[in-house]
């Protein structure tokens, strides 16, 4: 299991952004934003508790219920990995989610193909890496390491979480091509037949099953005959490829909610601020790192700027 | 392995060499040897041979066999509906309520598809044979419903209901008892219909993007908000069983919608009503040999009949119970 180190910045670095913020644009721009990325992976954690409970179920499932409870986690794992791409997205191309037009262009961009230059930067921005460029030196200087060698050492573990970020997403994007048809039929008043076609050099036939479940794909549903059939079985493939998705998922939802939580907390408190009005605490932004294992010198650098002072991108 | 069809078709047609005109190819009932049925594992995609396309759903055991799933799929639905109101009830968590709340109002949004099918497939069988219509067909046919209702005639067509035999006494009175309970399930699918029509939206946002704000969290933007609003929101909370207000944001303005816990049990209803509805086009669409000749009349669609009123439709109607 991935596990990620976190770290907390001040408010007080929120108060002094590159280009500050007017209290206009905190209002209208940053202000919707951090609070729909807030309600987003609030309702994501609980989705993902469900897909859990789904899978504890599907486990224990018997013949002929099994197949269906197991659909039930692939739709429901399949949707939080829409979520999960979605908020990507969110984050990296600054979709103005308080507009309709906003939110609706998610559902065509989400699974869009990267070019290559964007592929690089992609999780490193999703993610606010950039945050550790501006740590403060004296940081590292205070812990005895010079300001250099943590510079380095910090550049080597966003690498590493940037790999494995991307071949998360790898993984995430694959499960959701791979089970687009299912979940899109369970979706759209469960059209999922109970059998199971075969085909020969001379022979099509459909069988009916216990254990199998078929979609009908038309080229327009609705609207034209079936052309093809995709039948689910939840056979160990399945459900190991559930289980990889869940545990990636166990491990970016809880950060994404700490992280759009303090941004969140931090808007509000800005716009206090900024009108006269500071707040009474000073809430803190949680970044995450996803680099493990990592090396005793790079566990110093870690502890070194654990609570240092971090400006958020702008 | 029952219930197999086999449609025996030239090498050629099932792999798209088609040196001639195929011929048509057939759907038949031949029970497959073992030795030419592979097992399906994980996700199998299997093309159906271009020249079976267009006629597939023209065979009846086909028909049947798709048809026959909204068996499993309404239990399945059914009991994970029940089993999430469960968890929603023992939950005193008010964001995990309010998840539970809004995955069960979209679960019977589902369900209520699997209706709309049943009703499109019975007007026409050749359009909408046995997969789902899409969400215009649906709204379409959910808004004809809600303001004109589904004739008693072809309530009786859908579900198989047939009517008492006979001109005697008997058979007028349960005619009579049989009529109220066409006009229970006439209102029961007029409210699934305004159901859908009223949530199909919720479920996209809850589905696709379920970020949404909190009145409070809607008044920090728009500090001009006025006093009525502030006062209908704490309205609304105040109502009992009130879980969460949900505010979206449109254009140039804020739309609140307040979940409740009477909704969510509305909704737990309105599934048990769908189920009742598709199982009960099931039962008597003659593919069970057990039932036929007889009218299963569900549970859900009873309730507003007394002891005596239904005891008269079961023993002298001749209807049956569906256990």
């Amino acid at each position: 299991m991935m596990t990620s180190e976190r770290f907390s910045s001040s408010q007080e670095t929120m108060s002094t952004p590159i280009e500050p913020y007017t209290a206009e644009q905190i209002r209208f721009d940053v202000l919707p934003r951090s609070l729909h990325g807030r309600s987003l992976t609030r309702r994501m954690r609980f989705r993902l508790a469900h897909a859990h409970r789904q899978q504890e179920e599907a486990l224990i499932a018997t013949v002929p219920d099994r197949v269906h409870a197991w659909a039930a986690v692939i739709a429901t794992t399949w949707t939080l990995i829409e979520n999960t791409l979605k908020l990507y997205e969110t984050i990296v191309s600054h979709i103005d989610t308080k507009t309709e037009e906003g939110r609706i262009s998610l559902q065509t961009r989400f699974m869009r193909e990267r070019d290559p230059d964007e592929e690089v930067t992609f999780h490193a921005r999703a993610w606010l890496f950039q945050v550790f460029d501006h740590v403060d030196g004296q940081a590292f200087t205070d812990a005895g390491i010079e300001v250099e060698e943590g510079r380095e050492h910090l550049r080597h573990m966003i690498e590493r979480s940037v790999a494995y970020l991307r071949q998360s997403e790898t993984t995430l994007r694959s499960f959701y091509r791979r089970y687009r048809v299912i979940a899109n039929a369970w979706k759209h008043g469960r059209a999922l037949f109970s059998f199971a076609p075969y085909e020969t050099k001379s022979q099509f036939g459909v069988n009916a099953s216990d254990t199998a479940i078929t979609a009908l794909l038309a080229k327009k549903p609705g609207r034209g005959w079936p052309t093809r059939l995709v039948t689910f079985v939840a056979d160990e493939e399945a459900l190991n490829d559930v289980d990889t998705a869940l545990s990636l998922l166990d491990v970016q939802i809880p950060r994404f909610e700490l992280l759009m939580g303090g941004f969140a907390a931090s808007a509000i408190a800005y716009l206090d601020y900024l009108e006269g009005h500071p707040p009474p605490f000073k809430p803190k932004l949680e970044f995450s790192l996803f680099a493990d294992p990592y090396s005793p010198r790079e566990a110093e650098v870690l502890a070194a700027i654990r609570d240092a002072p971090l400006r958020p991108p702008p | 392995m029952v219930n197999s069809i086999v449609s025996k078709v030239d090498a050629d047609h099932i792999h798209g060499h088609q040196k001639r005109r195929p011929r048509r190819p057939l759907l038949t009932t031949n029970k497959p040897t073992t030795a030419s049925y592979p097992s399906v594992v994980g996700l199998t995609v299997i093309d159906i041979p271009a020249g079976l396309r267009s006629h597939i759903y023209e065979t009846p055991h086909f028909r049947g066999l798709c048809v026959s799933s909204w068996r499993y799929a309404a239990y399945t639905m059914h009991d994970a509906i029940r089993r999430e109101y469960r968890e929603f009830k023992a939950s005193s968590d008010q964001g995990e309520r309010a998840y539970l709340g809004w995955f069960i109002i979209t679960s019977v949004v589902e369900m209520t598809e699997m209706v709309a099918t049943a009703i499109l497939n019975a007007r026409e069988p050749g359009r909408f044979a046995v997969h789902q219509a899409d969400n215009s067909q649906i709204e379409s046919l959910f808004t004809d419903v809600r303001d004109h209702g589904i004739g008693a005639e072809e309530i009786r067509s859908i579900l198989g209901i047939r009517g008492p035999r006979g001109l005697n006494v008997t058979a007028i009175r349960a005619l009579r008892v049989l009529e109220s309970v066409i006009e229970q399930i006439q209102t029961v699918l007029q409210a699934l219909a305004v159901f859908w029509l009223e949530h199909i939206e919720h479920t996209k946002w809850f589905r696709h993007y379920p970020a949404t704000l909190s009145p409070e969290e809607a008044w920090l933007i728009d500090r001009e908000a006025s006093e009525e609003s502030r006062a209908k929101a704490a309205e609304l909370m105040a109502m009992p069983g009130a879980i969460e207000i949900v505010t979206l944001m449109k254009e140039a303005n804020f739309e609140h919608i307040l979940l409740r816990e009477q909704l969510v049990l509305e909704a737990v209803l309105f599934s048990d009503a769908a189920t009742g509805f598709l199982l009960m086009s099931l039962f008597n669409a003659g593919l069970d040999p057990r039932r036929a000749g007889k009218t299963t009349l569900f549970p859900q669609f009873l309730r507003h009949l007394n002891d005596d009123e239904r005891a008269f439709l079961f023993v002298a109607g001749n209807y049956v119970d569906p256990d």
